[in-house]
């Protein structure tokens, strides 16, 4: 394990007291063997310790273990001098402490919960919380603040991030709220490592703790984890978590079992499949307002989906990454979301009575979302005019936003059933969508790309075909509340007929099909809020000479799933 | 005669008794042309698609060499080197033979000496690539580029030859053998929906990749795979054939102080599997059958050195001289007569 800077500074200062206290034990065995005491000779006095003291700060850690780290060996021992924490946090070392302090256990009074971490303080710190266990860690604390977008003026090592004002507010909410959001990632990624042996006690969780300490604060020196007040980059929660299961998976300090357990994993796709909800928890947290700031970290430190998820599915995150990495990801990332919430959720948009209708000509068919999801599913006349288009009503529950510069993914796969090989999929990414006063507006820029993929029914022909030229510019807005058409049989027609009928002979097709679509970005749920399964779509990009695939595109989001017979 | 032991094209001089000329062995160094000035048959003009071009030009030159390591027999080797033209491009092919002759009945009355030789020979480009577009049932490709095409041959023949006089000769020969071509790599281009397009063969599966830039509107296949064979192309068979094939031919050598004159007629046919059914179900001609004639004059500079002009004429190009360049796009061409003429010095000792 690597020496933080501070811990040679403390040693340098410990050994200047030890040999301050040579000294004085030196000149009290002078005293002794002079007859010194009261025999009347001039005596000297030991000088006085001058106490220590410090506050421990998750929210205040009331009844936690101090121990002062003479030997700088990280741990707390059982040989070193320890305190306890009083009811608002604070420790003091009556005799002093010069060497970093480690705090364990006790019980966070904002959330009433056991405290499982492992915070430290450098020697001389007035306060130990998750940022100063990053200057421990390894980082200074000019990367802490740049990291995390904190002031320069901010002193991590006296700044007390839970003190109030008179009034009950935070004088520092800020650096509370960021300082529970790394706290937040370290116990979580601590937690699912753990859980991976079902270990949940402080002996199992310590130890992992400060292993992922250390590798969060190596990842965090030359990376800005908030790209903003109340963001994460995921990237960096993604590079950090990496991080720290290489690092526990090589562990000494940590048990063997959790250590082959954590080893078992692929670290690339454990940081995909965590990353997005564990970003997801701290980014709560970022955005809660002061006054539910305790509920919100309490919810959040609570929720052990991400630990569960994990165990649960650590044979799968032992695969390389793939699109199931995605789906994983994405699912735990809205299991999280969703977590705790038992409320009606808000700001969604969905499709007016889960349906749809078919326009050809003058026939009107509607089909609903169970009747498509139904292993029966819906009957299609194939192949359809050049009219043919499907109606919809896209209805807003909440306000939902769109973020600025947002953009849509989405694909679709249409594969024969019963033992054909022919099957269709495409996608469209970077799509621009926007909420405007009249529903979304959908804009497909320059830098859009929509590529088709096709098989023939036999398997023996297969094509990519890049449709990126003849949908760049394409404008259109679904209404909100009111019907959107949306002409789909030009479209279709000029693919199979102009394109990839020569190759595929899609045009052939008849039978049952099963069709997914998948859409990402778009907060598009069922009537009703249900969300809709997360799927992922490999659309082929890219052909070996063989015919193999060489390259995917993956599109992992909302998704549905359904079947479509096409007749003539 | 030394150059009647060599193998294709000089089969038409084969003898059974190369000692006449050669005791000990023989070195023959030459060049061979074909051109418009050297084309007698016109055979370019004859064709619209060459008529004005480079089309059957030929320059080449080869080294011949025998050596006679016991009595009545005979290890001979041969290297060519060949620059071959169609309409826009020229390839080079790299010949070689190698033969054992081993004279098992010398002459005695009526009875000819006979000799029995084996050999085996062939033809080896680095590539050969063609601009000229191939009509294939499901494309156009407008170029077709075959990596490393090569054709291998074993051949026995059975020579005759009646020693008439000390200076009069003649010998008549009977030849079986069997071909085998083969091939790297076949890669082609094509257009499709205004966009051209990169092909690679494995097998009969295609692979096609878009050369861009392609300014079709809409969607645009960037890559396909096909390996249903609805392309109508069999490239094992087609370009990579096997087959057999049977010589007849008869000769005759005429010495007079320093000159030695020869002629001989070579008749080849050959099976040839596949390719060949390939063209008739396609309703184009298959080529089978090739008659060479072959004259040549030698002078004896010095008792060791001679020079000599070759001329030689076939009915239907080179293919039993070349065997690669026939295959299911050339074959048509083979419909036409060539003449082939050489220069060259010889030392025999």
């Amino acid at each position: 394990m690597p020496v933080a800077t501070a811990d040679l500074d403390t040693t340098g200062e410990t050994m200047s007291q030890y040999l301050n206290l040579s000294l004085a034990t030196l000149a009290a065995a002078i005293l002794v063997a002079c007859g010194g005491g009261n025999s009347g000779v001039p005596t000297a006095t030991t000088p006085a310790a001058t106490p220590s003291s410090g506050v421990a700060v998750d929210g205040y850690l009331k009844s936690a273990k101090a121990t002062c780290d003479a030997n700088g060996d990280g741990l707390a021992s059982a040989t070193e001098v320890s305190v306890t924490t009083d009811a608002v946090g604070k420790y003091t070392f009556p005799s002093g402490c010069n060497a970093v302090v480690i705090v364990t256990g006790g019980i966070d009074i904002d959330t009433n919960t056991e405290f499982k971490g492992v915070l430290k303080a450098p020697a001389g710190a007035t306060v130990a919380t998750p940022l100063t266990t990053l200057l421990v860690a390894g980082m200074t604390p000019a990367q802490v603040k740049s990291s995390l977008g904190l002031a320069d003026s901010v002193d991590l090592q006296s700044l007390d991030p839970a003190a109030k004002k008179s009034d009950g507010s935070l004088v520092n909410p800020e650096v509370m709220k960021k300082s529970l959001a790394v706290q937040q990632l370290m116990q979580k990624a601590t937690e699912a490592f753990a859980g991976l042996v079902g270990g949940t006690g402080s002996d199992t969780l310590q130890p992992i703790y400060s292993e992922v300490a250390t590798a969060f604060a190596n990842s965090m020196k030359t990376s800005k984890l908030n790209t903003d007040a109340n963001t994460m980059d995921q990237a960096v929660v993604t590079a950090m978590v990496k991080a720290a299961t290489e690092r526990v998976a090589q562990s000494s300090a940590v048990s063997s079992t959790v250590k082959s357990a954590v080893a078992a994993l692929n670290s690339d796709t454990m940081a995909k499949v965590t990353a997005g909800s564990l970003k997801s928890q701290a980014e709560a947290i970022l955005n809660a307002s002061e006054d539910k700031l305790k509920d919100e970290t309490k919810k959040q430190q609570s929720d052990d989906k991400v630990t569960n998820f994990v165990s649960e599915k650590k044979k799968d995150i032992g695969e390389a990454p793939s699109t199931a990495t995605d789906v994983l990801g994405e699912t735990l990332k809205n299991s999280v979301k969703d977590s705790g919430s038992t409320a009606t959720p808000t700001n969604y948009l969905a499709v007016v009575d889960n349906a749809i209708s078919l326009m050809v000509a003058d026939v009107v068919s509607n089909y609903t979302m169970a009747a498509f999801t139904s292993n029966a599913g819906i009957s299609v006349k194939w192949p359809v005019s050049s009219s043919a288009a499907i109606k919809f009503t896209l209805a807003e529950t909440g306000a939902f936003t769109l973020a600025e510069g947002q953009t849509l993914s989405a694909a679709v796969r249409i594969a024969e059933t019963g033992g054909g090989k022919g099957e269709v999929r495409a996608y469209i990414d970077k799509v621009n969508i926007k909420k405007t006063a009249s529903g979304i507006e959908f804009v497909v820029p320059a830098s859009a790309t929509a590529m088709v993929y096709g098989v023939s029914t036999d398997g023996k022909k297969k094509a990519v075909m890049d449709f990126s030229t003849g949908v760049r510019g394409v404008k259109n807005t679904l209404g909100i509340a009111t019907s959107s058409t949306v002409l789909l049989g030009d479209v279709i027609n000029y693919t199979i007929n102009n394109v990839s009928n020569d190759f595929t002979g899609i045009n052939g097709l008849r039978g049952k099909y099963k069709v997914s679509l998948v859409i990402s970005e778009l907060p598009l749920r069922q009537v009703g809020g249900t969300r809709f399964s997360t799927l992922g779509i490999d659309v082929p990009v890219k052909l070996g000479a063989s015919g193999a695939t060489t390259e995917n595109k993956s599109v992992v989001g909302a998704g549905l799933e359904g079947y479509i017979t096409l007749t003539d | 005669m030394a150059t009647s032991v060599v193998a294709a094209p000089l089969d038409a001089l084969l003898t059974a008794m190369p000692e006449r000329l050669a005791p000990l062995g023989y070195v023959e160094l030459g060049i061979d042309h074909m051109n418009d000035s050297l084309d007698l048959f016109k055979i370019r003009e004859a064709d619209p698609l060459t008529a004005g071009t480079q089309a059957g030009d030929y320059r080449g030159q080869h080294i011949n060499a025998g050596w006679r390591v016991a009595d009545r027999f005979w290890l001979t080797g041969s290297l060519w080197q060949r620059y071959v033209s169609d309409a826009s491009d020229t390839y080079q092919y790299n010949s070689w033979q190698l033969a054992a002759q081993y004279r098992f009945m010398e002459p005695s009355g009526a009875w000819p000496a006979m000799a029995l030789r084996l050999s085996g020979w062939g033809n080896r480009a680095s590539a050969t690539e063609s601009s000229t577009p191939v009509n294939v049932p499901g494309a156009i490709l407008n170029t077709v580029k075959v990596t490393e095409p090569a054709d291998w041959q074993l051949q026995a023949d059975l020579v005759s030859t009646w020693p008439l006089s000390p200076a009069l000769e003649v010998s008549a020969l009977v030849s079986v053998g069997t071909s085998q071509l083969s091939y790297g790599t076949l890669s082609a281009t094509t257009t499709r929906n205004g966009c051209n397009y990169q092909l690679s063969f494995t097998g009969n599966d295609i692979f096609g990749t878009l050369i861009p830039p392609c300014s079709s509107q809409g969607g645009i296949i960037q890559q396909f795979f096909d390996s249903s064979g609805d392309y109508g192309v069999d490239v094992a068979n087609e370009i990579a054939w096997r087959g057999t094939f049977m010589q007849l031919g008869v000769n005759g050598a005429w010495r007079n102080g320093p000159w030695t004159l020869q002629g001989g007629y070579l008749f080849h046919m050959a099976r040839r599997e596949a390719v060949d059914a390939i063209l008739a179900s396609r309703g184009k001609a298959a080529y089978t059958q090739n008659h060479n004639i072959t004259l040549e004059a030698d002078y004896r500079l010095h008792p060791h050195v001679s020079v000599f002009s070759r001329a030689q004429f076939s009915s239907n190009l080179f293919f039993n001289d070349i065997p690669v360049t026939y295959n299911s796009s050339t074959a048509s061409r083979f419909g036409s007569k060539y003449s082939l003429f050489s220069l060259g010095v010889r030392a025999v000792f």
